[in-house]
């Protein structure tokens, strides 16, 4: 790497971490809680894309992922008094134990089945929602009071703001360690072939099970900061219409890429909000958009920016596969090339 | 000398400007206020969106056709809530912090606006129900929040009171919806049961969007009560009827105020035939073609000559002449805080279509309490009283 590259990189990540520290000075109580909620919409849709993009499954469960951890938070905080510190992490680890026990039935099945399987526990987790009323209080929600450090109170959405920016770094951070590790790259081997993940000696069902576990950690912590933001959970804010929004993230934004959950979760939480004064138009243009990139742009904005070259690649291996080479002679070159395919999202 | 005079003369424009700036009311200025609302405008529940929201719509064009009050008009600013938190949130904070209203008049869907509720205080802009029935929102009272919506456990006492002036009612069967829309007229039915002697022989549960209520209905016939109290939507009122007069079970059945439209419910239960022993509370003063209701009807029709007339029509028109009232009390020199005393002050209000007459008190924000019965006769949705027809 040259010197100017080696200076240029601290000097973008410093723009970039002030200009996101600045946001609350440029922003309305409204406008702020747009903001918030992209940062939530942005851990859920990375934790779709684990599952979906990464992995291949079609799993629909998403949204219950999010209301278990926003149900968690909600009981922690308002009815136990915990502080978010705890709340958030529990959350995440709570569901993300679900997700993975959800998981073991589903192993026996793939594809349209699958998605059957986890829409059908997405639909029954409302269900459980509105009728726990016990532990849930039913439909009339409840209530999640501000969280607070050392007597800090994050009320109101400038202050929640500093709370939601560091969790959202994080969870992308996270990401990105995973998505580049074994168990990131062993994902993307299963979702193009099984067999050949077999063949390289990867526990495909245990490799799945991470997978969902995973994705269900983000749905969690996603939903914790959700009930933060909203400051009421009810079951109704976990149905379909919920599970369609998380859907859209990744497959408009970009499916397999970290980039594209932000994408996608920056133009479905805005646009719809920019496109307030015009009701009618929003479904006629998110059906188009849909249509649209299903067609041009099968790897979402995300993978056409790439292609453009607005947008660096995703290298889950640095430095081994940068190219997708021709396969010029039988042999060890050959071995090599499905994973090198599997690895660049291009 | 010169230079410091100037500085005297910016100081004292900056001055001026800034005092008229904090005294100018946000969404008032001198012909026009600025009045918010939001409702499901899309999605699946928008039944509950414009049709609601024009009846007060329609109040208010009125007012603004005879020259508006204190010589200012009323504009509307709309907002789309979706029936979900989330977005009701963000409906109310744009409302408040972008579109600069001087008060809302919105919301039909509890548990959505119960999400803004903390926000809706927080700003202190004046706040109207347009159509919910979830007490919680209104009660413990918020300084800036009104309603003159019958709530949940007042549709309850309505139906519970008639409920107690059958003659010979010893036992019922309560069939209900799992919500908080129906577990705030519970709150109220099942103590006002207790407190009259009259016992809970089944107590059955119909899923909402149920498309088929079998089960409940053979399990009412086998509880062998004297009447049937439905604690439903109307879809599902609807599927109950039409199994009960399959199964012969037989009335009467007291309904909630969602089925005020009684002959949409007939339709879907199969004719008039099924709700010839259906009793309804109402908040309303008659059904739609009821000759008290020529002139709201009337009113709606100018305003929206290409919508369908409904009850949903007139459930927001109440509140618009609440408003209306404290705008005209609260004086040419409108300031939010004039204008809640101003609503505050309200005794004996006129109601329009709505069953009551408007009474706040500093301690009292729900403006109306009285509802009614609705029934059949001759097949046609007439008002019967608050007790059993003698």
């Amino acid at each position: 790497m040259d010197r100017t590259a080696i200076m240029k990189k601290p000097l973008i990540y410093g723009g970039l971490a002030a200009a996101l520290l600045a946001v609350p000075l440029l922003t309305n109580g409204y406008t702020q809680y747009v903001v918030n909620l992209v940062t939530v919409y942005v851990v859920l849709g990375v934790g779709l894309n684990i599952l979906l993009g990464y992995a291949g499954q079609f799993a629909f469960a998403n949204a219950a992922f999010m209301g278990i951890g926003a149900y968690i938070t909600a009981i922690l905080s308002s009815q136990l008094g915990l502080p978010f510190w705890v709340c958030i992490p529990a959350a995440g680890v709570v569901t993300a134990l679900i997700g993975t026990a959800c998981a073991v039935p589903a192993m026996r099945m793939a594809s349209i089945y699958l998605a059957l399987v986890t829409f059908a526990f997405a639909e029954l987790m409302v269900w459980v929602f509105i009728n726990w009323k016990g532990v849930t209080n039913g439909s009339n929600g409840i209530g999640v009071s501000a969280p607070d450090l050392f007597g800090y109170v994050f009320r109101g959405d400038q202050r929640l703001y500093y709370l939601l920016l560091p969790c959202c770094l994080t969870m992308l951070w996270l990401a990105s360690r995973i998505l580049k590790s074994y168990i990131g790259r062993s994902f993307v081997i299963i979702r193009e072939s099984e067999i050949v993940a077999r063949c390289n000696g990867i526990d495909v069902s245990r490799t799945k099970m991470i997978a969902f576990g995973l994705s269900a950690f983000f749905g969690g912590v996603g939903g914790a900061l959700f009930a933060y933001t909203v400051g009421l959970v009810l079951p109704q804010s976990f149905g379909l219409f919920q599970l369609v929004i998380h859907i859209a993230i990744v497959v408009l934004g970009g499916m397999a890429s970290l980039a594209g959950a932000i994408i996608g979760a920056l133009l479905l939480t805005t646009l719809p909000e920019f496109l307030r004064d015009f009701q009618s138009l929003q479904e006629v243009m998110f059906g188009t958009a849909l249509v649209i990139v299903a067609i041009f742009m099968p790897r979402g904005i995300a993978g056409a920016l790439t292609r453009f070259g607005i947008l660096p690649r995703e290298m889950l291996v640095r430095g081994i596969v940068r190219e997708r080479r021709p396969v010029a002679t039988p042999g060890r070159d050959q071995d090599l090339e499905p994973i090198g395919v599997g690895v660049t999202h291009d | 000398m010169k230079s410091a005079m100037r500085n005297s003369i910016l100081a004292a424009a900056l001055l001026a400007g800034v005092s008229s700036a904090a005294l100018a009311e946000p969404g008032v200025t001198d012909d026009k206020i600025r009045i918010g609302t939001f409702g499901p405008l899309t999605g699946p529940v928008s039944i509950y969106g414009y049709p609601i929201i024009n009846g007060a719509v329609a109040v208010y064009n009125e007012i603004n056709a005879k020259g508006g009050i204190h010589g200012r008009k009323i504009e509307m600013v709309y907002e789309d809530d979706a029936c979900d938190a989330a977005k009701t949130r963000a409906a109310v904070k744009k409302l408040v912090h972008s579109s600069d209203v001087f008060a809302i008049h919105g919301g039909t869907c509890s548990s959505a606006v119960n999400a803004a509720r903390d926000e809706i205080i927080a700003s202190e802009v004046p706040y109207m129900v347009m159509a919910m029935v979830l007490d919680s929102i209104t009660s413990p009272v918020a300084k800036n929040m009104f309603t003159t919506t019958q709530t949940g456990t007042l549709d309850g006492v309505t139906m519970v009171n008639f409920v107690k002036s059958i003659p010979d009612v010893k036992k019922v069967v309560i069939v209900k919806n799992t919500d908080d829309w129906a577990d705030s007229h519970l709150s109220t039915i099942y103590p006002g049961l207790k407190e009259a002697g009259i016992e809970v022989a089944a107590d059955i549960v119909l899923e909402r969007n149920a498309s088929d209520a079998t089960t409940q209905a053979l399990h009412s016939l086998e509880a062998n009560a004297d009447a049937v109290i439905l604690v439903t939507y109307p879809n599902e009122t609807a599927v109950f009827l039409r199994e009960a007069k399959k199964y012969g079970l037989k009335g009467p059945f007291v309904g909630a105020s969602s089925q005020m439209d009684m002959l949409a419910v007939a339709d879907r239960a199969g004719g008039i035939d099924a709700i010839s022993e259906l009793y309804v509370s109402s908040y309303l003063l008659e059904p739609v073609d009821g000759e008290k209701m020529k002139e709201f009807s009337e009113l709606y029709a100018k305003h929206f000559p290409n919508d369908k007339l409904q009850t949903l029509s007139f459930y927001g028109m109440s509140g618009a002449y609440a408003f209306v009232d404290a705008l005209e009390r609260a004086g040419p020199d409108l300031t939010r805080e004039g204008f809640i005393n101003a609503l505050e002050s309200t005794s004996d209000g006129f109601a329009g279509p709505a069953y009551c007459k408007i009474s706040f008190s500093p301690e009292n924000h729900q403006g109306c309490t009285e509802g009614h019965i609705w029934a059949v006769r001759d097949g046609k949705v007439v008002a019967i009283g608050e007790t059993w027809p003698q």
